[in-house]
């Protein structure tokens, strides 16, 4: 990282996304709504900040992991946060989220989400968490996600043989 | 007392009173690794739009605390139980933890009472001390082996004389309060009557002193004083004691709304959309 960017990861790390002072903040949301407990949250969060860097020095598109995704989802919501707070009066710039087109680009997303994790190794001179950023054999095949009423249903994993 | 300025808060707790709070053995772990500058409480201001009795929009500065590694953080070598504190922060180096949300990690990575306690009770400070039969380990309980009850004995006799007098001496004969308060380690958050805020009767000079007089006769790393850095001359000694009273307070009623909130029934509050503004 330049001197340049270092300002920057440190404007973008220090970027408050709760509101302290609500009683159900913007981490305990994502919490409730991905069934994560409070410290991998948190450490997504972190992971989330990490991508947008990445995104605002680079020249060219970059893919998150679906954790980081969630939380990306997520703060596009919060409107003001995101738009006002974030994009405007600190990064200055729009960021976009582009959704998949289809399963055609399932491939390009697979190679840019392989660049995405070697750009993180260059600037952040660690590997990422493979718990939050799994490999982009995982990233693409791991994809099945809905939206359960879980007042009416019950939620049971499937059993692991290996 | 050498056994007492090896062991942590959480381990006296249970040593004195198996059957001691769960809420209270987390709270004097926190206050013991802020003690110790394993972690740290940072303070920011910032501005947020409030309501004024005319129910107009005013903008006012709000003060909020975060937790961050302390500076000791790196060559401090935590005990189990004190891992459901760290763990975040080992796991991603800059994160910064609203308070409030700490409690939360806090209250999910200690999992239960009989877990919490289950994990103290395997500190080698323990060792021979306490035992757990077969029915107390499914049906819960700890009993005391008579090495134990020896040791609870003799720190209670201890800590006794020390938490009645403890405000006296300070204002009296504070040497001698300084160096009881260091035989303790991080024990001295049990002293029920310890008053914090006479904790700034103690000068530097007297501080650096009993360092040096403590640092011959014991081989601990678990003394709170040894990660004081009492020659760093930004750091200020009753700065530094100035807020437990009120993170205690906090502690404690964070740690209440994280055992109400962490629960998945939620209130209307907490789903859909909020409306705009």
């Amino acid at each position: 990282m330049n001197e340049e960017e270092k300002i920057l990861w440190n404007k973008i790390l220090n970027f408050n996304i709760d509101d302290p002072d609500s009683s159900f903040t913007f981490t305990d949301r994502l919490c409730r709504e991905n069934d994560w407990r409070m410290e991998y949250a948190l450490r997504t969060i972190i992971e989330y900040k990490k991508f947008i860097f990445l995104i605002c020095i680079s020249d060219s598109a970059q893919t998150p992991s679906d954790q980081v995704d969630q939380v990306w989802h997520l703060h596009l919501l919060y409107t003001q946060s995101y738009w006002k707070e974030f994009c405007k009066e600190l990064l200055n710039t729009e960021i976009h989220h582009g959704p998949t087109k289809g399963w055609e680009e399932r491939g390009f997303f697979k190679d840019q989400y392989a660049t995405t994790l070697t750009y993180y190794i260059q600037k952040f001179k660690e590997k990422p968490p493979i718990d939050i950023w799994p490999t982009p054999q995982k990233r693409i095949s791991e994809i099945n996600f809905s939206r359960v009423n879980r007042h009416r249903n019950w939620i049971i994993p499937k059993i692991k043989f290996n | 007392m050498e056994i007492l300025s090896k062991l942590s808060p959480a381990e006296t707790m249970l040593l004195i009173d198996s059957t001691c709070r769960y809420k209270d053995m987390l709270k004097f772990t926190f206050m013991d690794l802020l003690l110790k500058r394993v972690i740290e409480i940072k303070v920011e201001n910032k501005k947020v739009l409030a309501r004024d009795k005319y129910a107009k929009k005013v903008q006012v500065i709000k003060s909020y605390n975060y937790v961050v590694k302390g500076r000791n953080f790196i060559k401090y070598k935590p005990k189990g139980h004190e891992l459901v504190f760290l763990s975040p922060y080992q796991k991603s180096t800059s994160i910064k933890i609203l308070f409030k949300h700490l409690i939360k990690v806090v209250y999910e990575n200690s999992g239960s009472s009989k877990s919490f306690k289950s994990t103290v009770l395997n500190s080698i400070n323990l060792k021979g001390l306490l035992k757990v039969n077969i029915l107390q380990q499914l049906f819960g309980g700890i009993s005391m082996t008579a090495k134990g009850n020896q040791t609870k004995v003799e720190i209670l006799k201890y800590l006794k004389p020390i938490d009645q007098n403890i405000n006296n001496l300070l204002k009296g004969d504070k040497k001698k309060a300084l160096e009881l308060l260091l035989s303790l380690g991080g024990n001295i958050f049990l002293l029920n009557n310890l008053d914090f805020a006479l904790l700034k009767k103690i000068d530097k000079l007297l501080l650096d002193e009993q360092k040096s007089n403590y640092s011959e006769s014991y081989d601990t790393t678990n003394d709170w004083w040894y990660y004081f850095d009492f020659y760093d001359n930004n750091e200020s000694f009753d700065f530094y004691f100035d807020d437990f009273d009120s993170t205690i307070n906090s502690f404690e009623s964070d740690y209440d709304a994280a055992g109400c909130s962490s629960c998945n029934t939620g209130c209307s509050s907490c789903g859909g959309c909020g409306g705009c503004d």
